[in-house]
């Protein structure tokens, strides 16, 4: 497998159409997956082949010290966060970067609570607290790569994080309370 | 029961894309300007003594008459003709191991539209036989035609041997 992609690698950087195809075929499905919790399936379409376009523009600086897989994925994205930032989206936040924020990483929750659940939820959250929550939870980023993701100081990722946590358990905690009474 | 819901997310269920996602994506790469050509060594040094030696002749015959200009056209329907010859060549060989016929279309159109072009240059070519950079069009134009063939069928190879593998493997 690692080294089908090695050699199709190797042909992207010649400019060779099929072998573009060939990554495109093998990649698409996940890179799609991973805009559509960003942006809406047609938009997500879009922003995800804009990636594709972008990493064959650039293959040449891909270095195989990260996988195939993870540098497309960082591409694709900030190819979803640029399509947001469009839309006149703020990351950064300066009133919460004078707050203090204790470190908290105790995600534990409810086990009754399915992922479906926490989805809706995090749709739910406010933007900025959103994408953190997202790249944090789902992407599995840690708080340097979001702070270079998003172009925000690290603490501001960290606040992001944290508040966003909180209303997480907040809404769970509601929808939990509703159901049981 | 409390779970850390970091876990949860590993692993997702993958979305269906839209059933015209490829083609959709075959024009956007297709639009996108064309990287240069990583081209073979050979190719290019005979390329560079072809334009070199119809240099030399157009130079030494400076009082060119119409003899000396059929020469160089001589010359060049030559080179057309041994290009021409390695182009189909490679097309057959393309066919037989490419064994898909969207492929095969795809290609055939690169190719006639590149042919297209060559007559255009041809045109011009008569018209203005001493022009160097008409005649280099010419070459260029030929050594396009045949670089497409050999990347997609190293690129077939390359596919074979890993359908090898997988056989191998099974």
């Amino acid at each position: 497998m690692q080294n089908q992609i090695d050699s199709l690698i190797k042909a992207c950087k010649t400019g060779n159409q099929v072998a573009q195809m060939q990554v495109y075929d093998n990649y698409s499905q996940a890179m799609f997956t991973i805009a559509c919790r960003y942006l809406k399936e047609e938009d997500a379409k879009d922003a995800m082949q804009e990636g594709f376009l972008k990493a064959f523009m650039n293959i040449e600086t891909y270095k195989p010290e990260s996988t195939f897989g993870a540098w497309l994925k960082r591409i694709v994205i900030n190819q979803c966060l640029d399509t947001l930032r469009k839309r006149k989206l703020e990351f950064s936040d300066d009133e919460v970067e004078t707050l203090q924020i204790v470190e908290d990483s105790n995600w534990d929750f409810d086990s009754n609570i399915s992922k479906n659940e926490i989805l809706e939820a995090i749709e739910q959250l406010k933007e900025k607290h959103k994408i953190v929550v997202k790249l944090y939870l789902i992407e599995g980023y840690d708080h340097q790569e979001i702070s270079e993701i998003l172009k925000i100081p690290i603490k501001t990722s960290r606040t992001h994080l944290s508040r966003g946590k909180a209303k997480l358990r907040d809404l769970l905690k509601l929808k939990y309370n509703e159901a049981r009474y | 029961m409390k779970r850390d819901i970091r876990d949860l997310f590993e692993e997702d269920d993958l979305k269906t894309l839209p059933d015209n996602h490829r083609t959709e994506f075959l024009e956007k790469l297709n639009k996108q300007p064309k990287k240069k050509r990583a081209s073979f060594p050979w190719l290019k040094m005979a390329a560079a003594l072809l334009v070199a030696l119809i240099v030399g002749f157009s130079m030494f015959y400076t009082k060119s008459t119409n003899e000396n200009v059929s020469s160089i056209i001589a010359q060049i329907e030559a080179v057309e003709a041994e290009y021409l010859e390695d182009i189909e060549k490679e097309w057959e060989n393309f066919v037989t191991i490419a064994d898909d016929e969207i492929l095969v279309a795809r290609f055939k159109k690169r190719l006639d539209e590149l042919d297209n072009d060559y007559q255009e240059i041809a045109t011009q070519f008569k018209e203005d036989s001493n022009n160097i950079l008409v005649i280099e069009s010419l070459v260029e134009n030929l050594q396009t035609r045949l670089q497409i063939l050999k990347d997609i069928q190293e690129h077939i190879k390359i596919l074979n041997q890993k359908n090898g593998q997988y056989e191998n493997t099974i």
